[in-house]
């Protein structure tokens, strides 16, 4: 009976025909891990320590276009090896980063967005730094006024419409509360999403504090489904599902890229949007500063800007990098919503738990 | 003999310490936590926790038993009778469980969706009024477990069903039992273990369900998994997301214990004999029976994997294009790299390298326990090696990649989470079909003067090979379609076909996502075929 109980754990392991084996393998056990552990350390003897290397944190959708270009410039140019290294989202990315604090293993994070500046400063994890072209980037992009994250690009988070099954689209955050897109819309769960968080802060933003969770509440009701992850909301968009999905203000540059299609189309709400700012940071106590600032100084020439269009299908944050044809079909824009980061950084869990809240209802 | 015990000894220690360092990493931090009690004391009187809690336990129920309601007509003929093809669909019968979440999910929409084809079906043959609408709610997220496991249930249950000795059987309705009696004292008694353990482990895959729940019950439904990854991925609280991780893992050590309690010493199977050929003269019935299921099964099951098959052979991936290979010729072209970081061939290298290395530890290590173990019951070692199937993965690979992550290559690290991941499975297979082996026939056989090898390949391996081959199918299904690993420990370094799926619909190019699946689903079934073969005896004529 006490086999069969697993609470009796102990009692298994000390009954004497075990105890002979406990004495057998306790010497078999040295002998045999430190065999595990020279095989271990012979595996990953290619750990080996460069002169001239520079390690990259990024999420692990950053275009590998972006990433090679970089490590190919860097090594034919300056002799530098780029390390990238990816995490699967920006979270574990910067628990990462929070873990290394004593002793930092990056030198510079790309792919921060302005939700994590606040949380970024509190934990003080970058230096100040600023890179030749940062007076070319518009003011209002600039979220750091100590240039500890510097942005790179910047798109919009908005809905897009498929044109050939619906053919009045919604012009504001209103008319999409309209009976006649009941179930038609797809949005992504702010709470395992980026897209969808940026969505919930465009809705404080456009309706204010008092009024979003009133607006989350009518809308409710219009939504077919709250997708885990922008993949699963876009494919059953392009399925046909649903003709409403929440994308970015580039999705229609890939179709028309890649599917010779107009068909999908940008919806911005109110000519208003949030942007979503990604930024770059040098890590503080980075082993390779000297060299880190220059991979600053290199994501911010209008040679890199100018390829981020039509890779990373984001905005280039410097004015005078150009824009390739495809963009025009790209969302136009005529305000931003963002809202303060700090005001985002010390709210946004009262706001997920309210909107969780409403959802539930 | 002692050499031979420290040696087991010695295994065992390393496959616990490789299971439970990590997590016991994880929860030891949550020890420190000052004030882990109150919180704890907090979170259980929450609304949220009960409602989770509710609907988990519930769904699962629900998705376990209708799995195996559903599976156990299929099971009676897969296991009484052989009939053309059975080999065949044995192996296809593994391809959904392998298959990406986002896979399913798609696949379901464009079958069971507002607009799919099931609706375009039932507005054809009856009205534009008669609608299925219940995939977005409760019965959706059931749909799609029982969609997910049905195949793994009736496999299992088939072939332990075909384990039966028919002498059992024929005696029964020799001493005048009528059929019913018969299926009701012998059969169901003798395949009960295994509905049980089916049971637990349909129960806990949908209780740790995440994608097909997000999705398809839109803002209502959470599981616990989604709690964690909320905490950890988006909230950050990591010790919050331990907490509720060591929760669950209390919840379902308690149904893992009850499932031990229906584990019993197994009985001497015989060989499988010869099964009779399902043909209509002699079984008019049961041919019939055997038409209607499978249609049925092939109907509503299967058709949201063809329809994923259908489109990736369609232009730009959409219902209404006319035919063309296009989607496959871009895999191999510059924008599969772009998109997914890896050359087409160096992606489906790394899944056939990684699976099978998994599918080969996995399978001999169990192999070695569940022999080891043949003639004890079910006990807490059993229960131990069962358990990571019921602990947050999110745990493991957190405490995984905290205590090693910086020290092992990662394609290791990863062997290590699919071992995990795996093992509870391939061991239990294995662990049934070793307590249901006649050991008496080994004894015999080394009394009768043969060598060790020689009864190896003369007597055990013909007995213990279906065993070992599905166990080995699963293993490497199990590590096929892992992405949480991939993405959590392989630090981009190293790319599967499932990660590669969820990176090309990430980047638009969807169509080529849906070929990709389709090539997956070729190439693990060509595998599979081959792993299944009957490599040992001499096939015996069929006719």
């Amino acid at each position: 009976m006490i086999l069969k109980n697993p609470f009796y754990l102990g009692f298994y392991f000390l009954n004497s025909k075990e105890w002979t084996v406990i004495t057998m393998f306790s010497q078999c056990i040295r002998r045999r891990l430190f065999c595990f552990f020279i095989l271990i350390s012979l595996l990953s003897g290619c750990h080996s320590t460069r002169e001239r290397t520079l390690t990259v944190y990024t999420y692990s959708s950053f275009p590998v276009k972006l990433i090679e270009t970089v490590k190919e410039k860097f090594k034919k140019d300056y002799q530098i090896t780029v390390d990238f290294k990816s995490f699967s989202d920006t979270g574990p990315l910067f628990n990462q980063l929070i873990r290394e604090r004593k002793k930092p293993v990056a030198d510079v994070v790309i792919g921060l967005d302005n939700n994590y500046f606040f949380k970024a400063e509190e934990a003080g994890l970058f230096q100040s730094y600023q890179p030749q072209g940062l007076d070319k980037v518009p003011k209002e992009l600039i979220f750091d006024s100590q240039y500890r994250l510097v942005p790179f690009d910047y798109g919009y988070v908005v809905f897009n419409y498929d044109r050939e099954k619906l053919k009045n689209p919604p012009a504001s955050f209103s008319d999409l509360l309209k009976p006649e897109y009941q179930g038609k819309i797809i949005i992504m769960n702010p709470l395992t999403s980026s897209p969808g968080q940026i969505f919930l802060l465009t809705t404080v933003a456009f309706f204010g504090e008092d009024g979003y969770l009133d607006y989350w509440r009518k809308l409710k009701s219009n939504l077919l489904t709250i997708a885990p992850g922008w993949e699963e909301g876009y494919g059953m968009y392009t399925s046909g599902e649903a003709p409403i999905v929440l994308s970015y203000g580039t999705s229609p540059v890939y179709h028309l890229l890649y599917d010779n299609t107009e068909r999908y189309q940008p919806l911005v709400l109110n000519n208003t949007a949030y942007a979503q700012i990604e930024a770059a940071g040098i890590v503080k106590g980075a082993p390779h500063l000297k060299e880190a600032k220059m991979l600053m100084d290199y994501i911010l020439s209008t040679e890199f800007q100018e390829l981020i269009p039509e890779t990373q299908f984001m905005y280039p944050v410097r004015s005078d990098a150009a824009l390739p044809e495809s963009f025009r079909v790209a969302a136009k824009v005529d305000r931003l919503l963002n809202l303060p980061p700090e005001q985002v950084s010390k709210k946004l869990d009262k706001w997920l738990a309210d909107w969780e809240n409403v959802i539930n209802e | 003999m002692m050499k031979k015990r420290a040696t087991i000894g010695f295994l065992y220690f390393l496959v616990f310490l490789s299971f439970y360092l990590p997590v016991l990493y994880v929860f030891y931090q949550l020890v420190l936590m000052e004030d882990l009690f109150l919180k704890l004391a907090q979170f259980i009187r929450s609304g949220v926790f009960w409602k989770t809690l509710s609907f988990s336990l519930s769904q699962a129920g629900i998705s376990a038993a209708l799995s195996i309601l559903l599976s156990l007509p299929g099971a009676y003929f897969w296991g009484r009778f052989n009939f053309r093809g059975k080999q065949f669909s044995r192996s296809l019968l593994v391809l959904p469980f392998m298959m990406p979440g986002i896979v399913i999910v798609l696949g379901m929409v464009v079958f069971y969706g507002k607009n799919g084809l099931f609706n375009q079906l039932l507005s054809a043959l009856f009205s534009e009024k008669i609608r299925f609408t219940g995939l977005y709610s409760y019965w959706g997220i059931v749909l799609a477990h029982v969609i997910y496991n049905l195949p793994l249930c009736l496999r299992m249950l088939g072939e332990s069903w075909e384990r039966i000795d028919p002498k059992l059987r024929e005696a029964s309705i020799n001493l005048g039992a009528g059929p019913f009696f018969t299926g009701w004292r012998l059969t169901l008694p003798l395949i009960l273990p295994t509905i049980v353990y089916l049971f637990l482990v349909v129960f806990v895959y949908s209780f740790l369900s995440f994608t097909v729940v997000l999705v398809f019950g839109g803002y209502l439904y959470k599981t616990f998994e989604v709690l964690i990854y909320i905490e950890y991925n988006s909230k950050l609280r990591f010790e919050e997301a331990s907490m509720i991780a060591g929760l669950q893992t209390l919840i379902l050590l308690f149904i893992f214990w009850l499932q031990s309690l229906f584990q019993r010493k197994g009985y001497a199977a015989k060989p499988a004999a010869n099964l009779p050929r399902l043909c209509f003269h002699k079984n008019p019935l049961q041919t019939v029976g055997f038409y209607i299921y499978h249609i049925i099964i092939l109907l509503f099951l299967a058709t949201p994997f063809l329809t994923v098959i259908q489109r990736s052979f369609l232009e730009g991936g959409t219902f209404g294009n006319h035919l063309s290979l296009e989607n496959y010729q871009l895999l191999f072209g510059e924008g599969f790299r772009f998109s997914v970081g890896a050359s087409f061939g160096k992606v489906v290298l790394t899944s056939c390298f990684l699976s099978t290395a998994v599918a080969l530890v996995t399978t001999i290590v169990a192999y070695v326990f569940a022999k080891d173990r043949q003639s004890k019951p079910w006990g807490i070692t059993d229960l131990l090696l069962q358990l990571p199937l019921g602990i947050s993965f999110m745990s493991f690979g957190f405490g995984l990649g905290s205590l090693a992550g910086d020290l092992l290559p990662a394609w290791l690290l990863l062997m290590w989470a699919h071992f995990y991941l795996a093992f509870p499975l391939v061991y239990s297979i294995m662990r049934t079909a070793w307590r249901d082996f006649d050991y008496s026939m080994i004894e015999s056989s080394y009394l009768l003067g043969a060598s060790p090898r020689h009864t190896l390949l003369a007597i055990e391996a013909p007995l213990i090979r279906k065993a070992v081959q599905t166990a080995f199918i699963y293993g490497m299904a199990i590590s096929l379609s892992d992405l949480g690993a991939v993405l959590l420990l392989g630090r981009g370094e190293v790319i599967t076909i499932s990660v590669a799926i969820y990176r090309l619909i990430g980047h638009y190019r969807f169509a080529q996502g849906t070929a990709l699946a389709t090539i997956f689903m070729g190439i693990a079934f060509l595998a599979f075929l081959a792993v299944e073969k009957d490599w040992i005896t001499k096939r015996e004529d069929s006719h």
